[in-house]
């Protein structure tokens, strides 16, 4: 592998996101020991491993939730390593969370057209417009009037889906989207997002669903301990993983 | 019972009445005011600044609230800073002591909003003064409205204090016309009129105010 410089100025690759070296800690535990990693533009990158593994801290780093310790993190073009200019991603990439965290008080459409009205300046109508776009885009065009409490955690998830989208964002975080969701509602929120795949949207996607992961991601990155332990193709890391780790993983989540 | 002496002293009432009313309604609002600004702060990480709201809050929380009437109205004299008048004092008293009070509330209002709400925002593109402003004050409505209402209702319950740097308000006003301390004219008079203020305000926090569904 090669080292790069810290203080280089520009990603050494075209990678929508590229991670090198990244370690985290919370206190005295090591929750991310050194990884690699590389999106590029379209891909649809799956993380699977176990509770604890480091997926979602791994995720909330690309998106500035939280910071690497030490190591290199460039998502669309910015060096989120760098805190002057980590701040420019906001706004740019979309984050779709486990408990949805819409905002209470406002309609879906509200929710959908807060951050146009408020960080792009976009007028009210124009807002709207593209606020009901993007509800239309997850197949909630009926639903804007509607508060959150009066959604299904399907519907909820699919309206955080649109509020991210309508910012027009370079890259989709998903971190357990379906995680919070009673089962028969997973598949409008899994529909949403391989359609999404489909219009190629560059997506990372943290979940414990196995057939959105097989179906739909180009890449499976398996984790374990805070390291990458394995990643290829769906077929290659369901249909012949190769460390001992992944086959007892795999074992077990898709027995159940 | 000789109730005469009520009707013959009507101005004196009347008057003390109205003290009452205009400081609680001036205090209420300042001090509404100067809690949400210190509530901010002290929820934001400004280093200095978040310190200091912390130092205020212990200082005008930890100190009786007549001991504080006292220091501003004749620290004010003896600084010679101004002539502050008294209801000048007594507002400023009131407004510093309750602003604790309130600032105290709003936190805990501010805090009661789960994280996640601040991290959507971060990740759309919101600053922190847009995210508190558009997403997490007016979350915070429901929890914080029924405990400022009690505690704003309370600081006009507390009549006795104002009068001690010499507002003249409707406990005071008592005094002169009956030479016993407590008096059942004094206590008609101060329970209707101190609780007329503060009736309403203990009303709007028992319903109607709650989210939207």
């Amino acid at each position: 592998m090669i080292t790069k410089s810290p203080t280089e100025r520009t990603p050494a690759t075209t990678a929508q996101v590229a991670l090198s070296g990244v370690h985290k800690r919370f206190g005295e535990l090591e929750v991310l020991k050194g990884i690699d990693i590389e999106v590029g533009a379209g891909e649809v990158v799956v993380l699977i491993g176990a509770s604890g593994s480091g997926k979602s801290t791994l995720l909330r780093i690309m998106c500035d939730l939280e910071r690497a310790d030490r190591g290199e993190v460039w998502v669309n073009g910015v060096p989120l390593h760098d805190r002057k200019r980590a701040p420019e991603i906001f706004g740019h990439v979309g984050m779709v969370f486990q408990q949805f965290n819409l905002f209470p008080h406002h309609t879906a459409l509200g929710n959908v057209t807060l951050a146009l009205r408020k960080v792009r300046k976009t007028g009210r109508k124009e807002a709207d417009e593209r606020g009901r776009e993007a509800l239309a885009r997850v197949g909630l065009a009926e639903k804007a009037a509607a508060y959150p409490a009066q959604l299904s955690g399907g519907q909820q998830q699919r309206v955080a889906i649109a509020r991210a989208l309508a910012m027009d964002p370079a890259i989709m975080f998903f971190d357990e989207p379906t995680s919070a969701l009673d089962p028969e509602l997973v598949g409008e929120v899994t529909g949403v997002m391989r359609s999404l795949a489909d219009e190629g949207m560059t997506m990372v996607v943290v979940t414990h669903e196995m057939r959105f992961a097989r179906d739909t991601a180009d890449r499976v990155v398996f984790m374990d301990g805070g390291v990458v332990l394995e990643q290829g193709t769906p077929e290659r890391v369901f249909g012949s993983p190769t460390e001992a780790r992944t086959q007892q993983f795999l074992q077990r989540v898709l027995d159940t | 019972m000789d109730w005469s002496v009520m009707w013959s002293n009507r101005d004196l009432y009347g008057a003390g009445l109205w003290a009452t009313v205009e400081l609680s309604v001036a205090a209420i609002a300042t001090c509404t005011l100067l809690g949400l600004v210190i509530a901010a702060i002290r929820t934001s990480r400004i280093p200095v600044l978040a310190q200091l709201a912390r130092c205020y809050l212990e200082v005008f929380r930890g100190t009786p609230l007549l001991v504080q009437m006292l220091f501003i109205y004749f620290g004010a004299v003896y600084l010679n800073i101004g002539n502050i008048t008294v209801f000048g004092a007594a507002l400023l008293a009131l407004t510093l002591f309750q602003g604790a009070y309130v600032a105290e509330i709003f936190r805990a209002g501010i805090e009661a909003v789960p994280h996640g709400q601040w991290e959507a925002s971060r990740v759309l593109g919101l600053t922190r003064a847009q995210t508190f402003r558009s997403v997490i004050l007016p979350q915070t409505r429901s929890i914080v409205l029924p405990r400022w209402s009690a505690s704003t209702s309370r600081s006009s319950r507390t009549p006795r204090s104002p009068s001690s740097s010499a507002t003249p308000n409707c406990s005071a006003r008592a005094r002169p016309s009956w030479t016993g301390w407590d008096t059942p004219a004094r206590r008609t008079w101060r329970s209707p009129s101190c609780t007329s203020s503060s009736v309403p305000r203990c009303r709007s926090s028992s319903g109607g105010w709650r989210e939207r569904p």
